[in-house]
């Protein structure tokens, strides 16, 4: 944490909003996008995001400078994601079974969303398979893949925005890129 | 190749594809992971798999935030900042609530004392007052020695059962300052003339700034009263003036009698008005208010509907300005019982060691004298003129009397001579 960055939050815990909003203008962009990554769903990642930085706000007098006011926002943005991931689980809804309403019953007709295979072949793997891949990671490792390989955040810091110890990071991380590759090559496989 | 003691097989070699590749491998770790890499094609082939797809990860960039984003943070912020404040006051509140509870328990047992007439403060803080104040020197209470010698000093404070005077304003202002203040306003006014008037004014300011007090009007006006000044040798008009100091309490005997000292007095009151009870009353239903205020708030947040909402925001709208109000008021008394008010009226006279001015009606009076000599003397020829002409008739026929007479005296004597 840089001087200016104490002196902020400093500011902020005697409950000036300014310099809050200054202190979290680079952290906005940051939470937004953990939330959607998390929620895969832009107005839940708003409400997500803004409820995790108003909490940040709102308890930011108890934070004490143990940490990093970095890794202490992700903890809160991330804790509010998965809140709210729980929360929203809704009922799975079967893509083969006909759904029944009232006396007619109805096949669902879904676009096929995958890549053809011939766009496969030529991109091989694309941003947007990686993306999906992660989506249909477990929770756990989701999160900690996201941490690492998209926000770039350390080991240590994972640690500590997780809070759990290094050796939980590094086993978590490794077992969720495996993951990841054996999500990654069995999409491969129904393409090809 | 495999190592001895360090056997790497391809299972602990694919845990160990993440560290490495993040770099958290220690030296020799790191020498026999890629040894076996070289030796091993499925291990080499899954370590690519893994940091193809971490370099598409890390490729990966932020999104921008929607539109309106901020705007809506900052509104949520600055609701979240107030409902901040109210949970940090939630402590207070909790004590306001204790407070409510104590001075509800109370006022039964006041009213009750207050009817066997018996004014006695309701909470603690005024018995310890007592204590002080007995515990003092006080066997004769007329006797304080800071009581000024005035006839119209007031007895202040709240007389307790034996009479006593409770309050005494060096007590009270002293290091054992009792938890509840008295509110008592102190109000003086004075009239004083002065040969001096500059020098009084100045040094009744420059006292008031020295005791911690300010002058808050000061108004001075010549009035057509003159005298001749010899020294100066010009005529100066006399000066009044007005003054409103406002001086800390506890020295306000003090500077009221300076005051009246710098003068002639010609009249000189002061008063006291104790408003502690009413004070304590105030603040308590204040206190009061503001736990009616926080229920409604919590009640607000549960509205459901508009007419819901609507109810409670004209209660919360009444129920602030009530506090608002008050608040005020009790500032309005702190601020007065903490600074004592004097008026000073201020006039200047002649010094009785100066020749009399010469009166500028002189000029005038001699006019007014000249006219009324003038109107009596028009009033006498008036007079005359009008006599004469009334007297015309009566000369006319005196006249012709006379001439009858004359003649006939003449016809008389000439019949003698013949």
């Amino acid at each position: 944490m840089n001087d200016n960055e104490v002196l902020l939050i400093k500011r902020s815990q005697k409950g000036d909003l300014a310099a809050f909003e200054e202190l979290i203008t680079d952290y906005k962009r940051i939470a937004y996008n953990i939330a959607l990554k998390m929620l895969k769903n832009k107005e839940d990642a708003e409400d997500a995001s803004q409820e995790a930085l108003i909490k940040v706000y709102r308890s930011i007098e108890q934070f004490n400078m143990d940490s990093t006011f970095k890794t202490w926002l992700y903890r809160i943005v991330v804790n509010t994601c998965l809140d709210l991931t729980r929360k929203n689980k809704e009922p799975v809804i079967s893509i083969d079974q006909p759904i029944q309403s009232g006396y007619d019953t109805f096949h669902m007709e879904l676009e096929d969303e995958g890549l053809k295979p011939d766009e496969i072949l030529d991109k091989k793997l694309t941003q947007e398979m990686v993306l999906e891949a992660i989506d249909q990671l477990e929770e756990g490792f989701k999160t900690i893949i996201l941490l690492r390989d998209i926000e770039g955040l350390s080991y240590e810091e994972i640690a500590e925005v997780l809070s759990c110890n290094l050796g939980t990071v590094k086993s978590r991380i490794s077992r969720g890129r495996q993951r990841l590759k054996e999500i990654m090559t069995s999409k491969m496989m129904q393409y090809n | 190749m495999i190592l001895e003691g360090d056997e790497m097989n391809c299972k602990a070699c694919r845990q160990k594809i993440s560290l490495y590749l993040d770099n958290q491998l220690n030296e020799e770790e790191k020498m026999a992971f890629e040894e076996h890499i070289k030796e091993c094609d499925e291990c080499s082939e899954e370590l690519n798999a893994i940091r193809g797809i971490v370099g598409k990860l890390n490729e990966i960039e932020y999104e921008e935030l929607p539109e309106g984003y901020c705007e809506t943070l900052h509104q949520k912020l600055k609701v979240a900042g107030q409902k901040r404040k109210k949970t940090v006051k939630k402590w207070r509140s909790l004590s306001l609530v204790a407070a409510a509870l104590i001075i509800v328990l109370m006022v039964p047992l006041a009213v009750d004392r207050m009817s066997m007439g018996l004014f006695e403060d309701i909470t603690q803080s005024s018995s310890d007052m007592n204590e002080m104040a007995m515990e003092g020197d006080f066997s004769a209470p007329e006797a304080r020695p800071e009581s000024p010698p005035t006839s119209t000093d007031p007895s202040f404070g709240i007389a307790g059962t034996d009479g006593m005077k409770i309050m005494d304003e060096e007590s009270y202002g002293s290091e054992e300052r009792a938890l509840q203040e008295s509110k008592i306003i102190k109000t003086g006014h004075i009239s004083i003339e002065t040969e001096a008037y500059d020098e009084t004014m100045d040094s009744i300011i420059m006292r008031t700034s020295e005791i911690g007090g300010f002058v808050e009007v000061s108004e001075t006006y010549t009035n057509q009263y003159s005298y001749f000044d010899h020294q100066a040798n010009k005529r100066v008009n006399l000066k009044s003036g007005y003054l409103k100091i406002l001086v800390p309490q506890e020295r306000f005997y003090e500077m009221f009698e300076e005051v009246s000292q710098s003068g002639d007095v010609l009249n000189k009151r002061s008063g006291e008005s104790d408003m502690t009870k009413y004070y304590y009353d105030t603040e308590s239903r204040v206190d009061n208010l503001l736990i009616q205020e926080e229920r409604l708030r919590q009640l607000f947040e549960r509205a459901e509907n508009i007419t819901e909402i609507m109810q409670i925001e004209n209660e919360l709208a009444r129920v602030r300005s009530q506090i608002d109000a008050m608040t005020l008021e009790l500032q309005d008394i702190d601020y007065r019982s903490n600074m004592a008010t004097i008026t000073i009226e201020l006039r200047e006279v002649q010094g009785k060691d100066t020749i009399r001015p010469v009166d500028s009606n002189l000029w005038q009076r001699a006019r007014e004298g000249f006219t009324q000599s003038i109107n009596q003397l028009i009033l006498i020829v008036e007079n005359v003129i009008v006599f004469i002409f009334a007297a015309v008739p009566i000369i006319i026929l005196g006249t012709i009397i006379l001439i009858i007479i004359a003649m006939t005296i003449k016809r008389i004597k000439k019949r003698k001579r013949d």
